[in-house]
């Protein structure tokens, strides 16, 4: 197009079409608005790989450590989350959410002294966030105790934001406790209809529970919301096909 | 403050934003993962087995009221029950329930030698028991269990087991005798009235029989069925048994080879008409003399079989 550039029109000046855009600086802000979008996603991998690239840009960004701690949790690799969480202690020495998430992980490795030595370090440092009474409760949860919906109910207090029962909906489907996971996973839902993983996590507790009818029409809409939401289809194609079996049996024989 | 290297408040590194970190967690392979699953059961029982040995070893008892060693004493006759007073109870329970395990299997056992080596093991633990509880170091405890293991035996056990065996006893066999087999173990009723039709132990009356230059010896104690009861009367008709007229529905394994005019037999006053099952090869005897051979006197019953306990897969009431 470069033999029309010097043609001269009414207008005046023409606009130049091609004119880019200022790129949006990719600091640690940016990935760390990434991790977060992949986060509230459910994708967790990605999370953690824009945690990472947030903490290369700034080494200072906390809730990127934290949150590289919180992913590795999530993702089941205990073991790595407590390495990464002494590690990062050592860099943010006493940090709450650090100590809550090395809790965590000692929690889900079934030691649980440990972690309760390590949440009782997280509450008696200032501040308040979500995290460390998710995980006190989680902690609690554990050990088969039932104070754990009021530690539930303090971290919904301390950050209102719907991906904490989102993620205290996850703790209770951890612990098999389907019917608490479910009440949690619907007040996400009832704060962020928009959001597909809610749904998604929402239809699990109900499938779990044998809500079939109810299940499937929170995987539907989070296929509406996400198309091609790939876990979502598979529970859908696995509802319309799962016959009885003795396990199902078993569960609701359980479950009276 | 100037120069400082870290937050005063709160230690952080104030060098961090630019500090040459590795900020990539470590992951896990695939292994890893499945690795962690056995790691959590692990720590799981070793959570477990920590808890219940923490209460079985307390570091400090409870401040219960002074009990007389008197009273310790009468209590540890019951394994754990001194332990439960003294104010350590899941001591006392772990006592208590391998104590009732070592008795519920020796006794289920008993008359086999698996079932005396466990007999043995749970008077070991009663002392035992009774050694930690009394005892303050390891000299005390090997005198104590020593001495307890013997007073226990002396004094408990012996005269416990003495008088059970006044109502049943135990008797293994040593060779094969239909319905039986070598180490069954049968329970000898020795007080109970034998009916016909009841398997009972006796000692046999003793007959050397002659037959083609060799000599059958019957005597020692046999396993045999009763058939008749004094007063009732046998016959035999064609090899068949008949009682008080009417056919017996106790029958020897082979039928008799007897001659249609076989006399009949009353059986007298205190005796018993006990079957030979089988044991004797046929035409060895006259129909007769079979059937003096089995007249028994009642003197010679040893009881009645109650019981069969082992082997466990052929436990059986009769």
């Amino acid at each position: 197009m470069a033999r029309f550039d010097k043609l001269e029109f009414d207008g005046g000046q023409p606009e130049r079409s091609d004119r880019k855009q200022p790129a949006p600086a990719r600091d640690d802000r940016h990935w760390s608005r990434l991790a977060d979008e992949n986060r509230r996603a459910g994708q967790y991998e990605n999370a953690l790989r824009f945690y990472s690239r947030a903490l290369e840009e700034n080494r200072a960004v906390v809730s990127a450590w934290v949150g590289q701690v919180q992913m590795l949790n999530l993702l089941g690799e205990y073991p790595q989350a407590r390495q990464w969480s002494q590690k990062a202690l050592e860099l943010l020495p006493n940090h709450p959410d650090l100590l809550a998430g090395q809790a965590q992980a000692e929690c889900r490795l079934a030691r649980i002294r440990e972690a309760l030595a390590l949440s009782d370090a997280a509450l008696q440092q200032k501040g308040e966030s979500a995290y460390r009474w998710q995980v006190r409760g989680e902690i609690l949860l554990s050990n088969r105790q039932r104070t754990e919906r009021d530690c539930f109910d303090r971290a919904q207090i301390a950050d209102p934001n719907w991906l904490v029962p989102l993620e205290s909906a996850l703790i209770y489907l951890h612990y098999k406790s389907f019917a608490n996971g479910h009440l949690r996973a619907r007040l996400a839902v009832e704060k962020s209809p928009s959001s597909a993983y809610a749904w998604y996590v929402l239809g699990l507790a109900q499938a779990n529970l044998h809500m079939v009818d109810a299940a499937r029409l929170s995987f539907e809409r989070c296929c509406e919301l996400t198309p091609g939401h790939r876990d979502a289809s598979d529970e859908l194609t696995k509802l319309s096909t799962q016959g009885w079996s003795w396990s199902t049996l078993w569960s609701r024989w359980g479950r009276r | 403050m100037p120069g400082s290297r870290g937050c005063a408040r709160c230690g952080m590194s104030l060098n961090l934003a630019q500090a040459s970190i590795n900020v990539n967690p470590p992951r896990a392979g695939r292994g890893n993962l499945r690795h962690i699953q056995f790691v959590r059961m692990r720590n799981i029982t070793a959570d477990r087995l920590r808890g219940f040995f923490e209460r079985l070893y307390p570091h400090a008892l409870p401040d219960l009221p002074a009990i007389p060693e008197s009273t310790v004493m009468f209590r540890s006759l019951v394994p754990g029950w001194g332990h439960s007073s003294l104010g350590n109870p899941t001591r006392g329970k772990a006592f208590l329930v391998v104590f009732l395990a070592l008795l519920a299997i020796s006794t289920l056992l008993a008359g086999s030698f698996l079932g005396t080596l466990l007999f043995g093991v749970m008077i070991a633990w009663h002392s035992s028991s009774i050694a930690d509880l009394l005892a303050h170091n390891f000299r005390q405890r090997l005198a104590i269990a020593a001495m307890a293991g013997l007073i226990l035996t002396i004094a408990v056990y012996l005269p416990i087991v003495w008088l059970a065996t006044r109502v049943a006893y135990p008797i293994q066999i040593n060779l094969d005798q239909p319905p039986f087999q070598q180490g069954s173990v049968l329970w000898i009723a020795r007080h109970a009235s034998p009916q016909v039709g009841d398997l009972v132990l006796y000692q046999a009356n003793e007959a050397n029989i002659g037959l083609n230059n060799n000599v059958y010896r019957l005597t020692g104690l046999r396993i045999g069925r009763v058939l008749a009861t004094a007063g009732q009367t046998i016959s035999w008709q064609e090899g068949i048994c008949y009682c008080n007229g009417e056919r017996s529905p106790w029958q020897p394994v082979r039928p008799r080879p007897t001659s249609s005019k076989a006399p009949s037999i009353t059986v007298p006053p205190n005796h018993m008409y006990i079957l030979l099952n089988g044991e004797l090869p046929e035409n060895a005897l006259s129909i007769d003399r079979m059937q003096s051979l089995e007249t028994v006197a009642e003197s010679r019953l040893h009881g009645r079989v109650a019981l069969q306990s082992f082997p466990p897969t052929r436990i059986a009431v009769y």
